[in-house]
């Protein structure tokens, strides 16, 4: 049973295996693997090549900045999945409900079932409504749900073209010349 | 079903809850219409100043509007399907922060913190941060709680590092973050919780679930103690989260630093916007979650009643409320000591107001915990007592954007934030000088000034709800003004007192400034000499509000 306190029992046996976990296997390793350390094994893996450098160097700003406009757009993204399922079953209901209005016959009857199949999906079971009204109302819903999406989307692309226009989205937006003891170099960034 | 739920949604959106958030939608149109006007070459000779202006006067125009026929008049509805609450309380203190916002939108332009290639980055964030405020105030849903706090949060932390290139700006723009998502998580922690336990996130039904669930009677049963103790703990992680943003000990520690390292504009900002939409939103949770004035009936078992349940002989919850009671008064006496004890030995401006801040929220919580001891009985009485929370915030405003403003002011003409440097500035700078001693002495609470009054509010709810707590309350309060006296007089002091530095050039503020600080000043002192309009406001916002 999900009591709080088992809760709280079953979090701390989780972090107990966790913690297990990862030093039963490094004490493990350590037991058993052979010891002979050579000069190539202390190297920084780089796939094969040779390396150049330390690994501890600075990364641009720049990297950071697309980074961030990346994330921001990518969430944005994640905020019209929910609406596109929506979106689908109204437009999917709309034309569903429609079709039975004009259907007649064993055809009708099968889209009936269909949009009753429809409707429980979505947690309401309808015996009153007729399909005329259903097929307005899915309608009206979706239009909306149409209007909600642009204006969503109308400000995103606001914000866009800000950060377009002020010249954020640009590769080449450095200050690497006026970072001391680059100056060998200081000419390449802005050749590129 | 589906016919009627669609028009009953059209309603509730178009009818009832768009016309009633007119301000809101005016704040968002104007962050877009600020960003869009800097696309077109043709528009970007346009100051952003202006579109801010427009946005922040028709958003306080569409208040008003809301509040056409009296605070009292206002029927408390619930907007888009129970998310807000539309009520008096919500209406005044969005009134208050949007009257901030044109004072603020003209400071800032005034200080040239909002510059004319600049200043619309400033003004969406400042615009951003203040609808998180107003969803805060109108919330009646644990979603919209969370999600008022971290909409006022994120463009505060980038307000604060908003002057580029100062390491001490950016310092305390990460300390900040990183603080406000530590809270946040814990807050968030504390809201899943209470959900969970309770099966709601609405409001008031999470109020009825606490009244259905006897906490009176669980407490003496063993098995269920665990159920205790987890609704013990959210609440203790829902009121970390407040105490936060209230700058509250003892999660106060972001304070001097972020106050100290952000421009004064902002530290006006912070400490006075943030701090009324965290009081509002902490009434709110203590008037709603809290049941009150529900007569439940039921008897409590007769065998193995615990003492806790003994000493409770009215309300279901009446030992959640003793406890919240318990939390928010310690809370309330130990950031009210520990605020004005720090505060005695700063040297920079900015850093004593910090401390000041911190001091405040401890004697603005001391009327909370006054209202959620006197709901049990008196419905009246705790109305009264969170009357007490506006008034004061009311007053507060005026006092810290005056103070914030003319230590502002003196940055530019002085460039120093240090009190020392303020020495002999009635000589040389005397309106300047003038607004910020009234608003040291209102801030001290001494009489004609508005401080007293909100005080004096405070201190009679605290004598109105009586009981152990409350006396210690009182005398923590009266002991902390007294001790609070020494460091407000003594910047008066090197203002009035002290000779000015030998090298004092020309050092009045620009005409405008002047008028501006004059105007957050007037108010200290006319609503100081006339103070029953402010508290009639203030009554007819919390009017029922613990039923």
């Amino acid at each position: 049973m999900a009591t709080p306190s088992s809760i709280a029992a079953y979090l701390v046996l989780f972090a107990a295996a966790a913690v297990l976990f990862v030093l039963v296997n490094l004490t493990l390793g350590r037991l058993l693997r052979p010891k002979n350390p050579s000069v190539e094994k202390g190297e920084i893996y780089e796939c094969g090549e040779p390396v150049i450098g330390s690994s501890f160097v600075q990364f641009d700003i720049r990297f950071y900045v697309v980074a961030l406009l990346f994330i921001v757009f990518d969430v944005e993204v994640a905020f019209f999945f929910p609406w596109a399922v929506v979106f689908g079953k109204a437009t999917h209901l709309t034309a569903t409900a429609d079709a039975a209005v004009h259907a007649e016959g064993p055809a009708a009857e099968v889209l009936n079932q269909a949009l009753a199949a429809q409707l429980n999906e979505l947690g309401m079971s309808d015996a009153a409504a007729s399909a005329g009204d259903i097929a307005v109302a899915a309608q009206s819903l979706s239009w909306a749900l149409c209007a909600e999406i642009f204006v969503f989307f109308a400000v995103l692309m606001v914000g866009f073209a800000y950060v377009w226009s002020r010249g954020d989205l640009n590769w080449v937006r450095t200050t690497v010349n006026a970072a001391p003891g680059r100056q060998d170099n200081a000419a390449a960034p802005q050749a590129a | 079903m589906l016919p009627t739920l669609v028009e009953q949604l059209a309603n509730d959106t178009a009818g009832l809850s768009l016309p009633r958030s007119a301000p809101e939608v005016t704040l968002v149109v104007t962050i877009v219409a600020l960003l869009l006007a800097r696309v077109p070459a043709a528009l970007r000779r346009i100051d952003p100043v202006w579109i801010a202006l427009t946005g922040a006067l028709v958003a306080l125009g569409c208040l008003l509007g809301e509040a056409r026929g009296g605070l009292a008049a206002i029927e408390p509805v619930e907007l888009f399907t129970g998310m807000l609450r539309h009520d008096a309380l919500g209406v005044f203190s969005r009134g208050l922060l949007l009257m901030f916002l044109v004072m603020m939108v003209v400071l800032s332009k005034l200080t040239g913190l909002a510059s004319r290639d600049d200043g619309q980055d400033f003004f969406v964030l400042l615009f951003g941060a203040t609808l998180g405020m107003c969803v805060m105030c109108r919330a009646n849903h644990l979603m919209t709680v969370v999600l008022g706090i971290e909409m006022a949060s994120v463009p505060s932390y980038v307000l604060v590092g908003i002057v580029k290139g100062r390491r001490r700006s950016g310092e305390a723009a990460l300390k900040y973050s990183v603080y406000g998502a530590a809270a946040a998580g814990v807050m968030l922690y504390g809201v899943s919780l209470l959900a969970g336990l309770l099966g709601s996130v609405h409001l008031p039904t999470l109020g009825l679930r606490l009244a259905e669930l006897q906490v009176a009677s669980l407490a003496g049963d063993p098995s269920q103690r665990g159920v205790i103790m987890a609704l013990a703990l959210a609440g203790v992680l829902v009121l970390v989260g407040m105490a936060f943003k209230l700058s509250a000990a003892p999660f106060h520690f972001w304070a001097p630093d972020v106050f100290a390292g952000a421009p004064a504009e902002v530290g006006a900002f912070l400490s006075v916007a943030s701090k009324t939409a965290a009081l509002v939103l902490l009434l709110r949770l203590v008037s709603l979650v809290l049941p009150h004035g529900v007569s439940v009936d039921a008897a409590l078992p007769g065998e193995g009643v615990s003492r806790l349940a003994a000493m409770s002989d009215a309300g279901p919850a009446a030992p959640a409320r003793a406890f919240v009671v318990g939390l928010i008064a310690t809370a309330a006496a130990v950031t009210c000591t520990l605020g004005n004890l720090a505060a005695l030995s700063q040297t920079n401006a900015k850093r004593l107001l910090a401390y000041s801040t911190i001091a405040h929220a401890g004697y603005l919580l001391m009327p909370i915990a006054a209202a959620i001891a006197l709901a049990e009985h008196d419905p009246a009485g705790a109305s009264g007592a969170a009357a007490a929370v506006m008034l004061y915030a009311a007053g507060y405003l005026f006092l810290n954007f005056t103070a914030f403003a003319a230590v502002a002011a003196i940055r530019n003409t002085r460039g120093a934030e240090t009190i020392e440097d303020y020495a002999g500035l009635i000589r040389t700078a005397p309106v300047t000088a003038v607004a910020f001693c009234l608003a040291m002495i209102g801030l001290l609470g001494l009489p004609p000034l508005v401080g007293f009054w909100g005080k004096l509010a405070a201190l009679r709810a605290l004598v109105d709800a009586g009981g152990p707590w409350m006396v210690m309350l009182l005398v923590v309060a009266v002991l902390n003004t007294a001790l609070s006296l020494v460091y407000y007089l003594r910047v008066v002091k090197t203002i009035c007192l002290d000779a000015p530095p030998e090298d004092a050039g020309v050092e009045r503020p620009e005409r405008p400034t002047r008028l501006l600080l004059a105007v957050g000043a007037a108010p200290i002192l006319l609503l100081g000499i006339a103070p029953e309009w402010l508290a009639r406001l203030a009554g007819e916002a919390c009017q029922g509000l613990f039923g």
